[in-house]
């Protein structure tokens, strides 16, 4: 049988033709030339929900509006599976070994289609481009897991030159972050929704005193966040880890949040580790440097105070049900902080101090 | 020629590329949004000119169009597994210049049901493959069709660019005339009548 000239026939039932066709055989197709490519993008899809998890073996998954319980997932494996046919897929001149399998979660269908991972992930990357332009999509949300710092950086900067912003973004590094990577993050990707920073130790000598206009920010290694930094900021949910505010300023913080800074804030938690003896020690003064020329009052459990936390689409923190205070603002918004804890940990000299403000109305 | 206009029974006359014409019913043209843009509410006064369509072709797209006229309106699309005995082999009997002839005719005459099977029939030949098994089914242009293309796309770039510029020097002196005061004007205008005078003398 001679081949179907496809290409040849008018515009309109060509764009018809392809929106026949599955995921995967969009994608194979959008590959197969520079015109396909073109025409796979000016189909009116419905735009799917992109996130790239940048790992050993990385993925990049699609999402459809229409269809929730499906997900198409590209996977990028350090080893692939012998059992399955290999067939040689073309990425901008580059040949690849792949296959397609699926799996069956429940009502849930996963479809993979597996590509061998390299070291800088150029082929995930390159898939990601290739993807977001021919769906018409940037991507919604990126992570990175146990990533070193050259290649954090690496992928931050190929993020910021690919799109202008991105929903959720969830770093995660091996060991220590360097300075100009964290100022490259916060300095220049703008992030509309959450951000989570997954740091396994400090930055040193690296403070950040602008703004952050993120709606929800999860530190796990914060000693760079000042306080200036945070009164400037749009946040919605902060959760500061080894932190390195002072009681004084956790003081200053609820002062100016009375006095209407930080209009958004709905809860800021501020975890910090001390060592050895600090004044912190005693329990009572604690609380009364962070509450001092503060009205507070006792708080009773209350039904209107939710006792969720929506930190983003995805993940949702339940508030303990401690002894805690009130502070009101003048418009009536209630701020609820515990009486301040500590609790010792693992090691012996190490103290931890947890403080958190919940805000409603 | 319109037959009489009795609702039901209305019969048009189809002209194709080859001067032939043949009727089609109105129930049947009217699944044609082409046909009901263009002619449903003025009437059409002698034979439909669809030229660009052969005879056979046309032919072929109406007894679709005859056929489902009693179906139900069209919803969206019909998985190809659903079509009816009939249905397939309506598209069985076809060869591909045939087929490809009767999307083109569709696509024109914008017969959503018939265009868009035929569309999932196309997509039926890629389903299912990677992307060297779809090369396999599918002609791609070669190297030589895409550089004679773009050889016209530039040239048609170039000769677009000509018009713009000569429509804009055209703007730029109709601009300047009128920003002449009257006088000078009539000067300017009387100027050119003399030149135009003086070059029609010469010959």
């Amino acid at each position: 049988m001679s081949r179907f000239p496809l290409l040849r026939l008018p515009t309109l039932p060509l764009l018809n033709c392809i929106q026949y066709l599955k995921v995967f055989e969009i994608i194979d197709f959008s590959l197969l030339s520079k015109r396909t490519k073109a025409l796979v993008s000016l189909v009116n899809w419905n735009h799917p929900d992109i996130h790239a998890n940048f790992y050993e073996n990385s993925k990049l998954c699609l999402k459809f509006p229409n269809d929730p319980g499906l997900q198409w997932i590209l996977d990028f494996r350090v080893e692939l599976d012998d059992e399955l046919d290999h067939f040689i897929r073309e990425i901008d001149g580059n040949q690849f070994p792949s296959y397609i399998d699926s799996a069956l979660h429940g009502p849930k269908a996963f479809h993979y289609l597996t590509f061998p991972n390299d070291d800088n992930f150029e082929t995930m990357r390159k898939m990601v481009e290739h993807i977001s332009v021919v769906f018409r999509t940037p991507i919604a949300s990126l992570s990175t897991h146990r990533l070193n710092d050259q290649l954090t950086m690496s992928i931050v900067k190929w993020l910021s030159t690919l799109q202008s912003s991105v929903v959720d973004l969830d770093i995660d590094t091996t060991d220590d972050i360097t300075a100009p990577t964290l100022l490259f993050i916060l300095d220049n990707i703008k992030v509309t929704d959450h951000f989570c920073l997954d740091l396994k130790m400090n930055t040193p000598d690296f403070e950040y005193h602008k703004g952050i206009d993120i709606p929800s920010v999860i530190l796990s290694h914060s000693h760079c966040i000042t306080l200036n930094s945070i009164l400037n900021s749009s946040y919605r949910v902060l959760v500061l880890d080894e932190s390195n505010l002072t009681l004084h300023d956790i003081n200053t913080l609820l002062k100016c949040w009375l006095k209407g800074s930080n209009p958004q804030l709905e809860y800021c938690s501020i975890r910090r580790s001390m060592k050895g003896k600090a004044i912190e020690d005693d329990i009572d003064e604690a609380f009364q440097i962070i509450t001092k020329d503060l009205e507070i009052r006792e708080h009773v459990e209350n039904e209107k105070r939710p006792m969720q936390i929506v930190t983003n689409r995805k993940l949702t923190y339940s508030l303990p049900n401690d002894l805690c205070y009130d502070i009101v603002r003048d418009d009536g918004t209630i701020g609820t902080i515990p009486q301040t804890y500590f609790s010792r940990s693992d090691e012996p000299d190490l103290v931890l101090h947890y403080f958190y403000l919940h805000v409603w109305d | 020629m319109t037959s009489p206009a009795s609702s039901s029974e209305v019969k048009y006359l189809i002209e194709s590329s080859e001067g032939n014409t043949f009727d089609v019913s109105g129930a049947a043209l009217r699944q044609s949004n082409t046909f009901n843009a263009m002619f449903l509410n003025i009437g059409a006064d002698g034979p439909i000119p669809f030229t660009d369509y052969n005879e056979a072709t046309l032919k072929k797209v109406f007894e679709y169009c005859e056929h489902s006229v009693n179906e139900e309106n069209y919803s969206g699309p019909k998985h190809q597994d659903d079509l009816s005995k009939w249905d397939l082999n309506f598209f069985n009997e076809m060869d591909q210049k045939m087929f490809i002839d009767v999307i083109n005719a569709s696509n024109f005459l914008d017969i959503e049901r018939l265009t868009s099977y035929c569309c999932e029939r196309i997509a039926r030949m890629l389903r299912g493959k990677n992307t060297q098994e779809m090369i396999k089914v599918i002609t791609l242009p070669t190297a030589e069709e895409l550089e004679a293309k773009q050889k016209v796309e530039e040239k048609k770039a170039a000769a677009a660019k000509k018009v713009a510029e000569k429509a804009a020097e055209t703007a730029e002196k109709t601009e300047t005339l009128e920003e002449l005061p009257v006088q000078q004007l009539v000067q300017t205008t009387r100027n050119k009548l003399t030149r135009k005078y003086l070059s029609f003398s010469n010959e």
